[in-house]
């Protein structure tokens, strides 16, 4: 398995320079990455690699343990995690070799002292498009280079888009890496051109025609879109219609764009312009779902979507646009049709007032048919479809599965037994979801009827059709509502199907098909073994198609990467005997598609310019607070102190990018587990950060009240920072955001509030991390530097230092997340469960053990409510 | 709006500071009665024992000797001091650092209002609550099922409150989701494939990791 020609040539410019190395989707990055690993980690040698995600590690691992070894030194990746504990790490360092550590958890010991500077080596950055001047990784890197200057520094990425947001990102990404060349390698690259122009197998691309149905909802759907953009624009004056448009809400990429517009001002935008974002979000993802999933699934997807909306804050306003109504009535109208009660259906489990549609989706029976053709043909490898998600997966194998039963007839028509088993599940679902949202009265609140958008051409007569309908006692129920509203009563008149057990035990099988169907399933279809279906994701950055060698591929979905691997496995030599490209005629799919190809040429083209006039000052390569760090360091030496100002940082807060910047201004950070206070900078003072949105949070939550309690009676100055983010507006509230009257629950209240409990708490506000580094320096003139034992000690009770280092994060949250789960008492359960699954399933009395009565009872009664 | 006489102990009265007559704040306490004194150090005293400071930006900047000279001036008699900062200027980022370190040493509380209405209802607020509990910062329990159900799942990284009503009607219960496959989860609508992954993790990951 080794490398093609192309790839060589990758793998030996990286080897030769530091340098960014951009590659397009699909030309095996991973492998690339893999021989990296392989060439420059030896023991003696440490390695770095930064940034990887989960998947990226484990693919990683797969291809190193894969390649063939020299020996007894092969080559693995080692792990460092918050989890790992401080003895294990030091022991990982100290090994040598290749080590994939959480960034954050790294910068901490390189500031302690744990990794042995001497024998770094260097450093690989993974998703270099992620790194910015305030990110940890540059951080890291900062740190490495100042304590080992020869270390070497890669960095890779395969998402050429992602330099083409924002202003000048390629220069920037490259300072904040600290690197001064680029390297790009598009499919139109000579080098690959050549390497993939050998033998192409045969490609049958087929045009599916949508249904009719199909094509009106995405027409639907983007009506949907598009009043929102309207409004959204309207209501913010904020989206650049060049960037936001229906055209543009094609991509995935646009809901990070909107984001990234509306972020400066998020803490100043009201609930309704909030909620409209969310809105904008789910509906561009409905248009998304019409060709992705079948009709039953979208019906199911557009009904949830309403319950959900409607249970938080009433009905949404787009839900009264007509688009809206077409929407739901075409969903429903394609999977069934109100009719005459009919026994022979509640027979089966179906409400009986029904008459099934059951659209199927053209691609489905299409699909079918090759794989009947290709079957025929006795092909000496499997074949291998492939589809966009998990989820199509699911239903691609249940179809072909079904298609072996004979069809089931409703009122003379034939459906596809999955089609009928899908329908079932989703009436089951309904009547549950019913159930849930009319069993409990909703408490006080009065589901507030949102704001309708408005309908229809003239956006002049806005505001006064808004204000009769707030004027208005009650809307009328929009008809979409009052289509799902009926599903749902059909869906109560539902008889339990005579042949299933009981309705309790049938809650299992949630949706689809029961574990025993997907058994049963393979059982019937004889080439399991020789068809595989797959969702793209399964192939980030693996090497799949070597592994399976299909002789035939089925693309389910269109996808520019898999394309590019289908070439390279060619190039490698694999005979490949035909590959079907399937595609919806003229669907926002196609456009998806085609776009996404030409955004990749040109994101390269772009980058190719910037590349070409790019401009890399050697100083500006050493920190963004340089210039102030040596005007420090001048003032100090005239002084004759030497040392630098010290300051103890909490481990947790090197999430944010203040450690970052301090160190770069010139301080020495010293990281520590603290239990009071983020910022310890003298014996006497220390400082709590909060965020905007953390400040909001903990004022609700009462985490700042418990932390200025705690501060305040350990320390003469108990400062906290309010932190405004970098781009975002300084001022706390929109103009005219205030109440005529004093409400209790503002943020201004609530900071009142919390001024008037603690009088000694000073308050800091800054406008960005980079002004919070100023105020720290002002803060720090002349006094003494902290004692670090004393700022570790303070607070401490009993076995609370260990807490970050030992356990896994995220159950650990899940699990003090629960009632009757406290600092006090989280211990000892996770030392007696292995896991929450676990807890959920102990009975009381198990619990009572460990929580003690009263709070095992409030655990075991909120885990086993039934909704 | 101004307000009758009180004894300056329990009054139920804003006292103000001859020398902030003509301030436009003062329009903006609305909701609070205030009344001009005499014999006070303060701008404002809003409370037996707290005090307010009101200072411009743009004032403080033709001015910067001014609030140092006031902080000495207000002696020890009060616990809470306020600095009201209106910020009437966009270019603040070195007077804030100054008044930021002028307040720490000079023990006064800073809160900044970027309108006079905003700080208008700070004066107001500071009167209003004073002798109100803190209760609605400290710590409690939300009560409603939904409300612990959505603060225990968003706990998962990219759950959002959508995806808990989402979870609850497919799975019933909190022991529901957690019996939930992989590929159980990932068949709900909204739920991609890379959060039912977390989902999944979160439950079903030991607390311990085996090393």
């Amino acid at each position: 398995m080794t490398l093609l020609p192309f790839q060589r040539l990758i793998l030996d410019s990286l080897l030769d320079e530091d340098a960014l190395c951009v590659v397009a989707r699909g030309l095996g990055l991973g492998r690339v990455l893999a021989e990296l690993a392989r060439a420059c980690a030896t023991p003696q040698a440490l390695v770095f690699l930064l940034n990887a995600s989960d998947a990226d590690e484990a693919a990683l691992q797969e291809q190193l343990l894969a390649l063939p070894s020299g020996g007894a030194d092969a080559c693995v990746l080692r792990l460092v995690r918050a989890e790992t504990n401080a003895g294990a790490r030091a022991h990982v360092y100290r090994q040598g070799g290749l080590v994939a550590a959480t960034t954050r958890i790294l910068t901490v010991d390189l500031l302690n002292g744990v990794v042995p500077a001497e024998l770094i080596t260097g450093v690989v950055v993974l998703n270099a498009s992620r790194v910015s001047a305030e990110s940890m990784e540059a951080f890291a890197l900062r740190l490495v280079r100042l304590r080992s200057p020869h270390a070497f520094v890669k960095a890779l990425s395969d998402a050429p888009e992602a330099f083409t947001l924002g202003f000048a990102p390629l220069e920037r990404t490259l300072k904040a890496l600290g690197l001064r060349h680029v390297r790009l390698w598009p499919r139109f690259h000579v080098a690959v051109q050549a390497g993939l122009a050998a033998a192409r197998a045969p490609v049958a691309e087929l045009r599916v025609a949508p249904t009719r149905a199909m094509v009106d909802l995405q027409q639907a759907a983007l009506d949907c879109v598009a009043a929102l953009i309207a409004e959204l624009q309207q209501a913010t004056k904020l989206l650049d219609p060049e960037l936001v448009s229906v055209e543009a809400s094609l991509f995935r990429h646009f809901d990070a764009q909107v984001k990234r517009l509306l972020a400066p001002h998020w803490h100043r935008l009201g609930p309704r312009v909030r909620a409209m974002a969310a809105d904008l979000a789910a509906l561009r993802r409905v248009a998304e779902l019409v060709t992705a999933c079948d009709a039953v699934a979208l019906l199911r997807h557009l009904d949830a979507l309403l319950a959900a909306t409607k249970a938080s804050a009433g009905p949404p306003p787009w839900l009264s646009l007509d688009s809206a109504n077409i929407l739901y009535s075409v969903a429903r109208a394609r999977v069934f049709a109100s009719s005459e009660p009919c026994p022979e259906l509640a027979a089966l489990g179906l409400p009986a007032a029904i008459a099934p549609v059951l659209e199927v989706p053209p691609k489905l029976p299409l699909l079918a048919r090759i794989l009947d053709e290709v079957g025929a043909a006795r092909p000496a490898g499997p074949v291998l479809v492939m589809a966009a998600s998990l989820r199509e997966c699911r239903m691609i194998r249940d179809f072909l599965a079904s298609a072996r039963h004979p069809p089931v007839v409703l009122r003379g028509t034939a459906h596809p037994r999955v089609m009928v088993d899908m329908l079932r599940a989703f009436f089951r679902w309904k009547a549950r979801v019913s159930a849930a949202s009319r069993a409990p009265p909703r408490p006080a609140q009065p589901a507030q009827p949102a704001q309708p958008l408005a309908r229809g051409p003239p956006p002049t007569k806005r505001r006064r059709v808004r204000g009769a309908s707030a004027a208005g006692a009650r809307l009328p129920r929009a008809p979409a509502d009052s289509l799902e509203q009926e599903t749902a009563e059909l869906a109560t008149q539902t008889p339990a199907p005579p042949d299933e057990p009981s309705a309790s035990a049938s809650e299992s099988d949630s949706d689809c098909a029961s574990e025993l169907d997907f058994d049963e399933h393979f059982g019937i279809l004889p080439s399991s073994e020789t068809v595989l279906v797959l969702p793209y994701s399964a192939l980030d950055n693996k090497d799949l198609l070597p592994a399976v060698q299909p002789t035939h591929i089925v693309m389910y979905d269109p996808d520019p990467a898999f394309i590019r691997q289908i070439e390279l496995y060619q190039a490698r030599g694999f005979a490949l005997n035909q590959v079907y490209f399937m595609v919806y005629d003229n669907s926002i799919e196609e456009q998806r598609y085609l776009s996404a190809i030409r955004r990749e040429r040109e994101a390269f083209e772009t980058l190719i310019r910037q590349n070409a006039s790019l401009v890399i000052p050697i100083t500006s390569l050493a920190s963004p607070v340089s210039a102030l760090a040596l005007a420090r360091r001048s003032q100090r030496s005239a002084l004759q102190t030497s040392v630098d100002p010290l300051v103890v940082v909490d481990v947790r807060e090197f999430r944010s990018p203040l450690p970052s910047l301090l160190h770069a201004a010139g301080f020495t950070v010293v990281p520590r587990t603290i239990n009071i206070g983020d910022y310890v900078l003298h014996d006497h003072l220390c400082v709590e950060r909060k965020s905007l949105p953390d400040l909001v949070q903990s004022l609700k939550s009462g985490r700042l009240f418990n932390q200025a309690e705690a501060m305040t009676t350990h320390y003469t100055y108990a400062v906290l920072l309010i932190e405004f983010e970098l781009n975002t507006s300084f001022s706390l509230q929109p103009i005219g955001a205030l109440s005529p009257n004093i409400a209790f629950n503002s943020l201004t209240s609530q900071l009142t509030l919390l001024v008037l409990a603690f009088p000694r708490l000073r308050i800091i506000w800054s406008s960005s991390p980079y002004e919070s580094v100023a105020i720290f320096s002002d803060l720090k003139r002349d006094s003494a530097e902290p004692d670090i034992d004393r700022a570790v000690s303070m607070g401490q009770s009993d076995d609370s230092v260990e807490k970050e280092s030992i356990y896994a994060a995220g159950p650990i949250a899940l699990l003090m997340s629960l009632p009757g789960v406290s600092l006090r008492n989280y211990q000892s359960l996770a030392r007696k469960f292995s896991s929450v699954r676990e807890i959920c399933s102990a009975p009381i009395e198990d619990l009572a053990a460990v929580l003690g009565q009263e709070s095992a009872t409030k655990l075991f009664d909120f885990v086993h409510a039934k909704q | 709006a101004a307000g009758s006489s009180g004894g300056r102990g329990g009054s139920q009265v804003v006292l103000v500071n001859e020398l902030q007559r003509g301030n436009p704040v003062l329009a903006c306490v609305r909701n609070v009665r205030w009344s001009y004194s005499k014999d006070i150090v303060a701008d404002y005293v809003v409370g037996r024992t707290s005090c307010v400071l009101y200072l411009s930006i743009k004032y403080h900047r033709l001015h910067p000797e001014y609030i140092g000279k006031r902080i000495s001036g207000l002696g020890k008699s009060f616990r809470l001091r306020v600095l009201l900062i209106n910020v009437d200027t966009d270019d603040c980022k070195i007077p804030l650092r100054e008044i930021n370190r002028i307040a720490v040493l000079g023990d006064m509380t800073v809160l900044l209002a970027w309108s006079l209405d905003e700080a208008g209802r700070y004066i107001e607020t500071l009167k209003a609550l004073e002798h109100r509990q803190p209760d609605s910062i400290r710590e409690r329990v939300e009560d409603t099922y939904i409300a612990r159900l959505s603060s225990s799942l968003t706990s998962v990284k990219s759950v959002n409150k959508t995806d808990v009503l989402t979870l609850l009607s497919n799975f019933g219960s909190f022991d529901g989701i957690a019996k939930a496959s992989n590929d159980e989860l990932s068949m709900c609508p909204g739920i991609g494939d890379l959060k039912a992954q977390r989902v999944f993790k979160a439950f079903n990951e030991p607390f311990l990791p085996e090393k």
